[in-house]
């Protein structure tokens, strides 16, 4: 484990003393397990109380995203669950891009944990979702894109198709010189060149980004 | 050791109608009642529904505050065998457009009522006022009422108000004032001696632009247990329904002051925390006497139900959320934990400002956070 690793996650069991870590070097993970305590404001609602969580931090992290799982009782039709019990915060894109940030652990699971526990506990009591909803699948991953980047589907098909059939041309400043794929008619860097930059910081993320553009495009080759 | 009525009650404050926006209220019928007046409509208005019982809170609606709805009865002086429900309706109608002041507060015709529109009375906070024009009904449907177990007092003032329909306008039999007697009977069990004591010197003190004397305030101000318990119990419905996406399903005000009133006419001096605890228990277990065979029977008019148009969900549901409020707000007993759990039943304004406090008491501080959309495969 990294010093900068092992010091984020003292700061982390600093702030929750329920918590508790164990170091298994054979597979390069951080497993912490125990109570995580919360005491979270939104919509003059008050989410407070524990929960019985399992963290799994690779030591790769942030370059890699950690997983959560609640390792207690779900609200009956609560639906963001993977099959394994790992929770479903966001939408990858939406992980991916906040994890180029650098965060700290504790960065993460304020993004992303506590909105989701927020919404267990809202569930709970109204059997509704404090927060909009993504759909689920590509769709779901589609709708990232389109609202939080103000782009049509067309704009991201364009994008999709530079990282899958001209994947040379990626990281390429030629393209920042280009029109943008958006369709605006303006040259990328003035237009969506800092997300674009996001997606092509290094190999992994523009593995990642390929990954999600490739099931993307099947689900929209698929359900026209 | 904490008063969980005391902390139900505060939970209401800021919501309920005030004495100034009362009193304002008031001097804005009886202006209404003098115009019509000098327009040769002769009527009585009394107020009636939760401004007459004295359980005004403000509407909740799509999470938000919205002004106060009152309701006014506006009987007229004229025989129901001499007129129509049009010309009721429309006489009242037509003479509030005659007058600018009045046309330009008044709202699309609804189906019982005229609504002016009274905007930022106090604190940026208005009021609405439904007016129901009527007339006085026949002896002999006040006959068949009591004929059917209504106390003879409480069908006195019984009335035929008017209703728009497809083809025109039609009459429709109602008891507002007789309900309003038969509440208030129930509800000065639940109002001591010691509690108008108390009330009348904070009333005098904290509002003595309106009250010139202690002595001089009308009893209509001061509030007993079971009025407060329905103030809670229709906020917390309020706030329940709306954020489960059910405000279509919840139960109308009316049934749930019936319900509780019902509930508690055979006891008295009770606190609010116990209203509220026997009401539930009572409920889940239909041991309410309004309720018969799925029906929630009008002490006022028999004929009526007011869980008409109910069906299993609709009990269910309010079953659920009677769990829900005895299990969050009743049955706690860490005072910490009891004040998020009312912040997040009554949707609490001040939570915000007094998040510096409420941070203090924690070990775990109080943190914002990022909506998020969830995803899922």
């Amino acid at each position: 484990m990294t010093e900068n690793l092992k010091f984020q996650i003292d700061e982390l069991i600093l702030h929750q003393p329920k918590l508790i870590y164990k170091d298994d070097t054979q597979h390069e993970l951080v497993i912490i397990e125990g109570s995580y305590e919360y005491n979270l404001y939104e919509k003059k609602f008050v989410a407070k109380g524990e929960k019985k969580i399992k963290i799994i931090i690779p030591y790769s992290f942030p370059s890699e995203q950690l997983n959560v799982y609640i390792m207690e009782r779900r609200p009956y039709k609560f639906s963001h669950f993977f099959v394994d019990g790992r929770i479903c915060v966001a939408a990858s894109g939406e992980i991916n891009y906040f994890l180029t940030t650098s965060p700290s652990i504790e960065d993460y699971l304020d993004r992303f944990l506590n909105p989701f526990i927020f919404s267990l506990d809202w569930f709970d009591l109204y059997n509704t979702y404090p927060f909009e909803e993504r759909s689920h699948g590509a769709k779901g991953l589609l709708e990232y894109y389109l609202e939080s980047y103000n782009l049509t589907v067309k704009g991201f098909v364009n994008l999709a198709e530079i990282f899958i059939s001209k994947k040379e041309m990626v990281r390429s400043p030629i393209i920042f010189q280009n029109n943008c794929f958006c369709g605006s008619g303006i040259q990328m860097r003035k237009c969506h060149g800092s997300f674009y930059r996001t997606l092509v910081l290094n190999e992994l993320t523009i593995d990642k980004f390929t990954k999600e553009a490739k099931t993307i495009l099947y689900y929209l080759k698929n359900s026209n | 050791m904490f008063d969980r009525s005391i902390l139900l009650e505060d939970a209401i404050k800021g919501i309920e109608l005030s004495p100034t926006m009362k009193k304002n209220a008031i001097d804005k019928y009886n202006a209404i009642s003098t115009y019509l007046d000098d327009n040769n409509i002769k009527a009585d208005f009394y107020p009636q529904g939760s401004f007459l019982f004295g359980t005004v809170i403000r509407p909740y609606r799509e999470g938000k505050d919205h002004n106060y709805d009152l309701d006014i009865l506006c009987i007229l002086d004229e025989d129901k065998k001499n007129t129509t429900p049009n010309a009721v309706k429309n006489s009242v109608g037509d003479c509030l457009k005659n007058n600018k002041i009045y046309l330009d507060k008044l709202k699309k015709e609804d189906k019982n009522c005229w609504t002016l529109e009274y905007a930022e009375i106090a604190d940026g906070v208005g009021f609405s006022l439904d007016l129901v024009p009527s007339v006085h009904e026949e002896f002999i449907n006040k006959q068949a009422l009591i004929n059917l177990g209504v106390e003879s007092d409480e069908v006195g003032k019984l009335c035929s108000i008017t209703n728009k329909n497809n083809i025109g306008y039609d009459w429709l039999m109602s008891n507002p004032l007789g309900y309003g007697k038969w509440f208030k009977k129930i509800s000065d069990k639940f109002l001591s001696v010691s509690m108008i004591q108390n009330q009348k010197q904070n009333l005098y003190e904290n509002f003595s632009a309106i009250f010139e004397k202690a002595e001089e305030i009308p009893d209509f101000y001061y509030k007993s247990n079971l009025q407060r318990a329905v103030q809670i119990l229709k906020r917390t419905r309020d706030i329940y329904y709306d954020r489960a996406g059910l405000k279509n399903m919840k139960p109308s005000s009316i049934a749930l002051t019936t319900l509780v009133a019902d509930c508690v006419k055979d006891h008295q001096d009770l606190s609010v925390e116990e209203i509220i605890k026997l009401f539930i228990v009572n409920f889940k277990n239909r041991e309410i006497s309004c309720i018969c065979d799925s029906k929630i029977v009008n002490p006022a008019n028999p004929n009526d139900n007011f869980a008409n148009n109910w069906s299993t969900k609709n009990w269910g549901l309010m079953n659920k959320w009677l769990r829900q409020l005895d299990e969050y707000i009743l049955i706690p007993l860490d005072e910490n934990l009891l004040n998020s759990n009312i912040n997040n039943f009554f949707d609490l304004n001040d939570y915000e400002d007094n998040k510096s406090n409420v941070v203090k008491k924690h070990i775990i501080p109080i943190k914002p956070i990022v909506p998020t959309k969830h995803w899922g495969l």
